[in-house]
Formats: structure tokens, C-alpha cells, sequence
């Protein structure tokens, strides 16, 4: 759509193997904080839904390892600042999908807590939204296709640090591409492209070591 | 026993009183120790060796034959007869009810001169789907479904609109002597614009129709024939 | 022109004997071969691996990949090879960066030496044994470099266990070789292979061999830092261990040396024990012999090898791991003692010549 854009052929055929690769091996951080690690560990290391069929079953406990972090649990305050240094100490091209309701906007916890923070992406920037409470592991298992496919058509050498996600190839199934009206089309292409390092800076969580710096 | 130096008064409190393991020798313990060994790789080699133990159903690949139960919550809708009709009236029970304010129900006065749906707001970011809605709903109106493949790569695209048309309800359109009004009523729809986050409408019973990965199988397919009357989505 | 360019003309203006350059060219294309040969082989392993542990465990490796996932370990290793390359801020510097080749160059050199069938052996030296015990030392450097020069004491921790651990079951490990040594007499390689003419060590140094292979598995799973002694790397304890701060090339050259040591074990493993390269013959059945010699050795050596790496995995999935302490209690209390006991065993039977097939 607004996606594809005019790439040499060399380095079209270069992203292809390349993305090809990333996406086909992610490896995620072993990190779950509360209920919806209960099913991130169904979906990663139980055999009846079995995430090492995409390649990413080498679930590495180390940062600098790992290039997919499943936020799987609530974010309360006092985590924040932990999840913000895990983040940054992951290499570059790294990903996130943000687990469950209490991840995308706080969930049971939006309307009146003192301790929760309201969505991960006040934190580190977000690359794919899996709702439920908790989701099942075939809805993060169609999470982790949902990355896959991002990967693969919306990064590119010839602009490294963005992300162009195809926003339109992903909806909630409620929604057809019929309802969208072609403003909201527009928009959403603009807006699908995002500098990740820009917006990893650009958070608006203070915490005392961000701001002394 | 009764020789026991642990008592208090006459009561015997010595706890000692179980059997202490046996000890074996060295020897013993290595061939022992070594045989249990071999049993649990014997058991380990069993599964390895009978490949019809395996238990994993592949999720994509499965998709014709996966059976969800249909009481897994996983989507909010409305309910809706053949023809396209509600039974949502705005009466607001379930947003007072919603634990964290995922519904937002917003009525208007139309010309039954009746309380009337004008836009049912769900947010699907902060909903729990813990079906207090749908149990606590006295027309029966809405209802929670199973399709839970809903990843989505943009936070805006949660907030739904769950209602096709702003309008009477199934019971109160049925009551109107002459079906041109049911037309007008249902059709006619004038409202200023929502002030909130994107709004977005939802399709029941249709494929999708842009390059999906993997292609999305409703569990309630229900195509809509020439001779409904509601035809024009609002 | 030919005259002033040819081999023997360069080497003199360079003041070297023609002999040695072409003995370098040989080790040159040796060290290309290896390389390759660590290529592929890393691809296969890692692959099976993940197959054989998923199988174990009622499930289905990875499938979507490739066919049934071959393609898995490309993927891995491509992108490893693109990750960013992050260096710890106060790292001592020289250490992290030579830690990887340390490791991995341990593993190269002990390549060199394995026979792989009577025509194929890089270099054949005359003290192979002697040579294995010290090479392996490179990698326990290597893995102690890496972990101080980290600059992250969980790492420095982690290191000095693995490095503690390794040290203490080379002990274990060269006691079981120098049984075969004995009974051998010769500590080259080549020789040894050539001595199970008629009947592999494992069933001719009765009840001593056996006593050694069980002795040399156990402690080869304990030098290669496996389950169930993985406990410098374990990852409930100390997050990757040794190797936390590492990643992309790097860490894909520790991750390769780990699969890569697995290989030359299991290869010393069915030198030593199960015949290298010989073909299995039975007694005086010439038919049945001359059948088993259509398999190409290089076939044998393979298999052989392939069964031990199978072992390694399977011993890998199916135990728990062992605390530190029980780790280095069963070496210096279990093991070692019985080393001895079996060597000084193993010494008498050869004085008495009580063996099979003498």
C-alpha cells in the first residue's frame, strides 16, 4: 500500500534473506511478571502448543541474548525502571509484544490504582498488541505470526531503526478493511512509521535515573 | 518408653519415635543409584521412540479442525437477528457494570419517543472479558465470542463501535404498523460527530478481504441475503 | 620465466626448504577443510539437538522453517551473525574480545588429530593423547577470560564454577584414556585405532573397558558443561553464567564451541572405545566380515559418532542438574578414586595378558 516503496533490487532481494531470518528465529527473554506468564509459558515450553515450531523456543534468561520480549504480566511502578534497563540492554533489532489487557492500557487496573502503570508503551515502545485476559496461547502464538509478518515486510536496510508497520495487514478480526473509511486509511499509513529509537527516548515515564541524566 | 527422659508431667513428648532410614553400603548405593539412572533414561528413550505420544497441535495449521468451546470469551458483540435488528435499548446497565469503564454506551431519544442505541463503544485495549456485561444486560442483548485471534500492531484500532444502526429495538421496530417506517427509522441516522478516540464499525458474516497471513474462519458465518431490509450500513 | 618462478626457486630466494612450504600448503588446505567441516557440522547438530530434545518431550521441533524445520539453524545463525555488537562499558577489553577465539580455537586444534578414516587425518602426531589433554585447556581459558573480563560479577561467578568444574574432570577423563593407552601401548592415534583390528576395546578390555567408557561419558558430559552438570551455565541460577554478556558473534562462538567439543568427544569417545574407523567384525566369520568391510570406514566412524552424540543428548533431557557441591564431590570422592582403581586394575591385566582376542 504506501508500504512498498521504490528499493533497488539489491537491497530488496538482501532484505528479503534477511528478514526472512529474523523473523523465522526470535528469541525471546524469559520475562512474566504475573497471570499472562502463566500463558506465555503454555504457549513457549509446554508440547501441546509448542512455540519452538517457529523457532523461538531457545528462550535465553539473558538480555543480551534474547530479541523478543514478551511482556507477560502487569507492569507495576516499581518494575518500570527495571523493564526500561532490560529493554535497553537487548541488542538492536529487537522487538516487543505486549501480552494481555494489563500490558496495552493497564487493564483491570486502568479505571483506579496507585501502583500500576497504564499500558507498556508509557515505557518502551510496542511493536504488536495482544489482547485478552490472559489471551489464549493459540492468540499469542497468532501474536508471534503477527510479528513475523511485520518483520518481514515492514523493516528494511535502507532504513534501519524504523519501522513501517503494515497496519492494515493486522486488524482485530472485528474489522474489514470495508469500515476503515479512506481517511482513516491515510492516516494510518502516515502514522504506521515510527523511529524506534526515537520513540524508545521520547517515553514519558520518569524515573530517578532517567532524569538525572 | 515409658523410660522416656522427654516428658512433661506424665505425658511422653519425645518426638523421636519414627524408625531411622536404613543406611546401605557404598556399594550398594552406586548399583542402585546406577539402575535408576537407566530406568529413567529407559523412559525418556520410550517417548523418544514412539512418536504417536506426541501431543502438539500445530496451531496454524489446524485451523479447520480446532474446536474452541463456544463459551471461551474472547470478542463482544451485539446480538442481532436475521434481519440486522438489536435488542439494545441504551439502557447503560452494562457500563455502570463494567469493572474498569470498557463500555461506553451513548443513547438517544428517537421518534418512538423510546430510549435508543446511538453508539455502543466497546474498548477492547482494557476489557477483561469477564462477562459481568453480558450477564447483568435484561434484554439479552449482547454476547461474548469465541475468536480470539485479535493481535493488532496499532493501539488506536481497540475502540470499537459494536452497533451497525442507531435506531429502535428488535421489539419496538416489530410493533410499527407500517414496514416503510421500519426503513426510515432504521436508515435515518444523524448524530454529531464522536468527540472520542477512532471509532471504527464491525462486519458480521463476511470474509476478509485484504492479504491476511492466514485466512480468518469465522465461527458464525451468516451471509445476508437481497431481501433484508437493512441493506446500507451507517 | 617458469624457470625464475617455480617452487623450488622461490623457496630459494626465500631461504626455505621446498618440503616445508608444501607440508604448510597441506596444513593450509587442512585448516580450510576443518572450517568448513565445523560449518556444516555446527548446522547439523544444533538442529538435531532441538529435534531430538523436542521428541523426548512429546512435542515437535521446529516445523516451519524449512521441511520439518531444516533451515532452522541458518536462520539462527544469520541472524546472530547481524545483531549489534555490544561491548560492557568497563570490560577489560582484550579479554572480551579473545575469550570467544580461545574457546573456539581449543576446538579446532583439537580436530587436527582425529582419524577419520585411514586416509583422512589432518596431522597425525605421535603423543595424540597427550596432545588432546593439553589442547583442551585453551577452552577452560577461554571460558575464564570470558567471565572476568565481562565486568559483571555473576559472570566472574559463573566462570570460575565451569572453570573449577572442567579442571577437575580432565582428571577423570585422562584417567580413562590412558587405560586404553596401556593396553595400546602407543599414544598415537592413528596406532590406537589400528590395534582393534580384531575386536573393539570396549568388549576386549572386559570389565575394565567398561568400567572406563562409563567413567570417560560421564566425565566428558561433566567437561562439555551439559546437563546434568551445567551448572555454571544454568539458567535459573546464574543467568547464561560465563557467557551473560555476550552476543551475536560472539555468543554464536561459544554456543558453536559447546556443539563442537560434543563432537570430539563422542569422536574420542568411539575412538578410544568403540574402534574409530574399524568395521565391526566377529571372530573368524569371514563372510559376515567381508560384508561389514563394503561399509566405507569413514560410514563407521560417522555412525559410531552419531550413536555418542545421541547418548549426550539423551543423558541431557533426561536428568536434573546437579548442585556444585554434588558436582565436584562426585569428582574428587566417586570418581577420581575409581580412575585409579581402574587404572591400577587395568595395569594388571595387561601384565597377565588376561584379555580376549590376545
Amino acid at each position: 500500500m504506501g508500504l512498498s516503496e521504490d528499493k533497488p533490487w539489491l537491497i530488496s532481494s538482501i532484505d528479503q534473506v534477511v528478514n526472512w531470518s529474523r523473523a523465522n528465529s526470535l528469541w525471546p527473554l524469559a520475562f512474566g511478571t504475573s497471570c499472562c506468564a502463566i500463558e506465555m509459558m503454555m504457549a513457549t515450553n509446554s508440547s501441546k502448543f509448542d512455540l519452538a515450531r517457529f523457532g523461538a523456543e531457545v528462550v535465553r534468561p539473558s538480555p543480551r541474548q534474547a530479541d523478543l520480549l514478551i511482556i507477560a504480566g502487569t507492569i507495576v511502578k516499581k518494575m518500570a525502571p527495571r523493564l526500561k534497563t532490560l529493554y535497553e540492554q537487548m541488542p538492536e533489532p529487537r522487538y516487543v509484544i505486549a501480552t494481555g489487557a494489563c500490558t496495552i492500557s493497564g487493564g483491570p487496573f486502568v479505571y483506579n490504582s496507585y501502583s500500576t502503570i497504564r499500558g507498556a508503551d508509557e515505557i518502551i515502545p510496542v511493536d504488536v498488541y495482544v489482547p485478552g485476559c490472559p489471551p489464549r496461547p493459540e492468540a499469542l502464538l497468532y501474536g508471534i505470526l503477527t510479528l513475523q509478518r511485520m518483520i518481514k515486510e515492514g523493516e528494511s536496510m535502507a532504513w534501519t531503526g524504523k519501522r513501517k508497520k503494515p497496519v492494515l495487514a493486522a486488524l482485530p478480526p472485528a474489522i474489514t478493511g470495508d469500515d476503515i473509511y479512506s481517511e482513516m486509511q491515510v492516516l494510518l499509513d502516515e502514522q504506521s512509521e515510527f523511529n524506534v529509537r526515537e520513540r524508545a527516548k521520547e517515553s514519558t515515564w520518569h524515573t530517578k535515573e532517567y532524569d538525572e541524566k | 518408653m515409658s523410660e522416656s527422659k522427654y516428658t512433661i508431667g506424665n505425658i511422653d513428648i519425645s518426638t523421636v519415635k519414627s524408625k531411622r532410614p536404613i543406611r546401605k553400603g557404598t556399594l550398594y548405593n552406586l548399583v542402585t543409584g546406577f539402575m535408576s539412572l537407566m530406568k529413567g533414561m529407559k523412559i525418556t528413550a520410550y517417548y523418544f521412540f514412539h512418536t504417536k505420544e506426541v501431543v502438539t497441535e500445530q496451531y496454524p495449521e489446524n485451523r479447520e479442525t480446532l474446536k474452541i468451546s463456544e463459551r471461551f470469551r474472547a470478542e463482544l458483540k451485539l446480538k442481532k437477528d436475521d434481519r440486522g435488528f438489536l435488542n439494545c435499548t441504551g439502557c447503560n446497565i452494562c457500563a455502570q457494570n463494567c469493572p474498569n469503564g470498557s463500555i461506553e454506551v451513548i443513547a438517544m431519544k428517537g421518534e418512538t419517543n423510546k430510549k435508543e442505541i446511538d453508539r455502543y463503544i466497546w474498548h477492547m485495549d482494557s476489557c477483561t472479558f469477564c462477562n459481568i456485561c453480558v450477564q447483568v444486560c435484561p434484554y439479552d442483548a449482547i454476547e461474548m465470542k469465541p475468536n480470539f485471534e485479535s493481535s493488532a500492531l496499532d493501539r488506536r484500532l481497540y475502540i470499537y463501535q459494536l452497533n451497525k444502526y442507531a435506531g429502535p429495538t428488535k421489539k419496538n421496530l416489530d410493533k410499527l404498523e407500517d414496514p416503510a417506517d421500519m426503513q426510515r427509522l432504521v436508515n435515518l441516522i444523524k448524530r454529531e460527530p464522536y468527540k472520542g478516540p477512532i471509532p471504527l464499525g464491525m462486519q458480521q458474516g463476511e470474509e476478509h478481504n485484504f492479504n491476511h497471513p492466514e485466512p480468518v474462519k469465522k465461527i458464525v458465518v451468516k451471509k445476508e441475503t437481497a431481501k433484508d431490509v437493512v441493506k446500507k450500513d451507517v | 620465466m617458469n624457470a625464475n618462478w617455480s617452487l623450488s626457486n622461490l623457496t630459494e630466494r626465500i631461504n626455505m626448504s621446498s618440503v616445508f612450504v608444501e607440508q604448510l600448503m597441506w596444513v593450509a588446505v587442512g585448516l580450510i577443510g576443518v572450517v568448513t567441516f565445523i560449518s556444516l557440522l555446527a548446522l547439523v547438530l544444533v538442529y538435531a539437538e532441538r529435534k531430538i530434545c523436542a521428541h523426548i518431550q512429546c512435542r515437535l521441533g521446529p516445523m516451519r522453517v524449512g521441511w520439518h524445520g531444516i533451515l532452522q539453524t541458518l536462520a539462527d545463525g544469520i541472524k546472530l551473525f547481524l545483531k549489534e555488537d555490544i561491548i560492557p562499558d568497563e570490560a577489560d577489553r582484550l579479554l572480551y574480545f579473545l575469550a570467544p577465539f580461545f574457546c573456539l580455537v581449543a576446538t579446532l586444534l583439537s580436530l587436527l588429530v582425529i582419524p577419520l578414516s585411514p586416509q583422512v587425518q589432518i596431522i597425525d602426531v605421535n603423543i595424540g593423547v597427550i596432545y588432546l589433554g593439553a589442547v583442551s585447556g585453551f577452552g577452560i581459558l577461554g571460558v575464564i577470560m570470558a567471565g572476568w573480563g565481562s565486568n559483571n560479577k555473576w559472570s566472574a561467578l559463573g566462570a570460575m564454577r565451569a572453570g573449577a568444574q572442567m579442571v577437575s574432570y580432565e582428571i577423570s577423563t585422562t584417567l580413562s584414556l590412558l587405560v586404553i593407552v596401556l593396553f595400546v601401548g602407543s599414544l598415537q592415534l592413528s596406532e590406537i585405532v589400528l590395534s582393534q583390528q580384531e575386536g573393539w576395546w570396549i568388549w576386549r578390555a572386559h570389565g575394565v573397558g567398561v568400567l572406563a567408557f562409563i567413567l570417560l561419558l560421564i566425565s566428558s558430559v561433566a567437561e562439555l558443561n551439559r546437563t546434568p552438570f551445567d551448572l555454571a551455565e544454568g539458567e535459573s541460577e546464574l543467568t547464561a553464567g560465563f557467557h551473560t554478556e555476550y552476543s551475536g558473534v560472539r555468543f554464536s562462538f561459544f554456543f558453536l564451541a559447546e556443539f563442537i567439543n560434543m563432537f570430539i568427544l563422542a569422536a574420542m569417545m568411539s575412538t578410544f572405545f568403540l574402534g574409530g574407523w574399524m568395521p565391526f567384525h566377529i571372530g573368524q566369520l569371514t563372510a559376515f566380515n567381508a560384508a561389514m568391510d563394503l561399509i566405507p570406514p569413514a560410514i563407521w566412524f560417522i555412525g559410531k559418532t552419531s550413536v555418542m552424540i545421541f547418548v549426550f543428548m539423551w543423558i541431557r533431557w533426561t536428568f536434573p542438574r546437579l548442585r556444585v557441591d554434588q558436582l565436584m564431590k562426585l569428582e574428587w570422592q566417586v570418581l577420581m578414586p575409581l580412575g585409579f582403581v581402574n587404572l591400577f586394575l587395568a595395569a594388571i591385566v595387561v601384565l597377565t595378558n588376561f584379555y580376549f582376542f590376545a
